[in-house]
């Protein structure tokens, strides 16, 4: 598992090998960029979100207490960056201007797809998206690293600080709600 | 198991994590329970449907754009990085200290009888004939009087003299230029208390002496100097000092009809002022400011 070696990187980074921060942005970029994009669902936005967290590690790596629970760290640290960004734009209106009729990615052509079903494929994928993302904060934030970040629930225990049993009925009711979001697509 | 019972085991069940009696309790009913059905396959093409999400490759620019945003700080991230470097801590008693130390330093920068800049070069240049300014420092240097009454009426040698502004008795009679009004002589009183500040000022009135209160210690008494010896009779019922010691001899001024003398009482916030409020006639008085003007009757 790659994740296994954050440890390791941490430890060198601290040392001051810079080559190993770099490393560590490449081994975690994509669940934090996507988990970005799961708040703010704006590319461009969620890249500067990304970058803006990973720029916080680089300089508070020194308050991590244990290079083995880099992974939680890093998802906290992360989560309270997304909410205060999310906030911030929501404050501004900027979820406001975005339409579900609006799509934010043009389509993706993969071979042997026709126009029609990798359109109704990348609507379905937007429909959801746009469901998870109207949930509460709260349920919000438990499917993104359920179901799309793909953390156990010890992770999830961990870095929410909730114990399992709470996270477990969290995303229970989470699911159910976006369930309900989702009815008329069903 | 009732139909409201079965959705809180829909996650479990869908992570083959229930019991076996769970298990079974929950899959009875769903085989007669036509809703729960539904809504267990609802729940289920919901998850199929989230777990499909693809997730996105991030932006190859990402990682270069952490490398701009590190190298660009911002004057607080600087600052605070360099607070963390210095490993910067301070107990409140040596906050305290340093608060104190930068007080006296001020104090005693302030009080320094060095030569200070002087503070209203353009501005004085710039007056017009008869302006009235109100400057927001007096032109006389505190530490004046102070130096001469530790010094039994004589100046040190190691104090700067009032140079910065010249004496009315000193002041070319063709200067037409507006210039600072000096005090002829500087007065120190040191004990005195508020009857005797009220009678002080009380006789001077009564001799037609103008009053001119700069601040809450501060006066300038103006008095002919014809009444030098009347003055200096006041001044002997207290404990004062008298600067420059020229002006001990009634001979002092002759040059002048009005003499004017910077009059500096105990610091007292309130007495001052209570003393003068207290007697009607002395209630304008409150209202003038040490000025800066063209003075010709202060002339001989």
């Amino acid at each position: 598992m790659p994740y296994q070696e954050a440890p390791e990187l941490v430890r060198a980074f601290r040392q001051g090998d810079h080559q190993a921060f770099n490393r560590l942005v490449t081994l975690y970029q994509r669940k934090i960029y996507n988990l970005a994009l799961g708040y703010v669902k704006q590319e461009d936005e969620a890249k500067d979100l990304a970058q803006d967290i990973f720029v916080t590690v680089y300089r508070q790596i020194d308050k991590l207490k244990e290079e083995s629970k880099f992974g939680a760290w890093l998802y906290q640290l992360a989560l309270n960056h997304c909410r205060n960004r999310y906030q911030k734009l929501r404050r501004r209106g900027f979820f406001s201007n975005q339409s579900l009729d609006d799509p934010e990615t043009g389509l993706n052509l993969s071979s042997g797809a026709t126009p029609e079903k990798e359109y109704e494929r990348e609507n379905t994928a937007r429909l959801v998206r746009e469901a998870i993302a109207s949930l509460a904060p709260a349920e919000k934030e438990v499917i993104l690293l359920r179901d799309l970040q793909e953390l156990s629930y010890e992770e999830i225990s961990e870095i929410l600080d909730l114990p399992m049993g709470t996270v477990k009925s969290k995303l229970n009711r989470a699911r159910l709600a976006l369930k309900n979001r989702l009815k008329h697509y069903l | 198991m009732q139909c409201t019972e079965t959705q809180t085991l829909f996650t479990d069940f869908a992570d083959n994590t229930l019991g076996r009696e769970e298990l079974h309790a929950l899959t009875d009913h769903l085989l007669g329970c036509p809703t729960c059905a539904l809504e267990w396959r609802e729940f289920q093409q919901t998850l199929n449907l989230v777990h499909s999400l693809e997730t996105h490759a991030p932006p190859a620019d990402l990682l270069p754009g952490i490398h701009a945003k590190l190298a660009h700080k911002g004057v607080f991230d600087r600052a605070w990085a360099l607070v963390e470097t210095l490993n910067f801590s301070l107990s409140i008693p040596a906050a305290a200290a340093i608060f104190t130390i930068a007080m006296l330093a001020g104090f005693l920068l302030k009080t320094s009888p060095l030569e200070q800049p002087n503070i209203f070069p353009s501005r004085s240049a710039q007056l017009q004939q008869g302006e009235v300014l109100t400057p927001r420092r007096l032109p006389i240097a505190q530490n004046a009087m102070f130096a001469v009454s530790h010094n039994g009426g004589q100046q040190g040698g190691d104090l700067v003299p009032l140079n910065r502004t010249a004496l009315a008795t000193q002041l070319a009679p063709e200067n037409d230029a507006p210039h600072l009004l000096s005090p002829d002589m500087h007065v120190l009183i040191e004990h005195i208390d508020h009857d005797s500040q009220v009678l002080l000022f009380r006789e001077m009135l009564d001799r037609n002496w103008q009053i001119h209160r700069i601040s809450t210690a501060l006066f300038l008494i103006h008095f002919p100097q014809a009444e030098l010896e009347n003055f200096h009779e006041l001044l002997g019922r207290h404990h004062s000092a008298l600067m420059p010691a020229a002006a001990a001899e009634i001979e002092f001024g002759r040059d002048k009809q009005i003499l004017t003398a910077a009059l500096r009482l105990p610091s007292s916030p309130f007495f001052p002022r209570r003393a003068l409020s207290w007697d009607r006639r002395a209630a304008p008085l409150l209202r003038s400011r040490f000025f800066l003007t063209r003075s010709p009757t202060h002339r001989a």
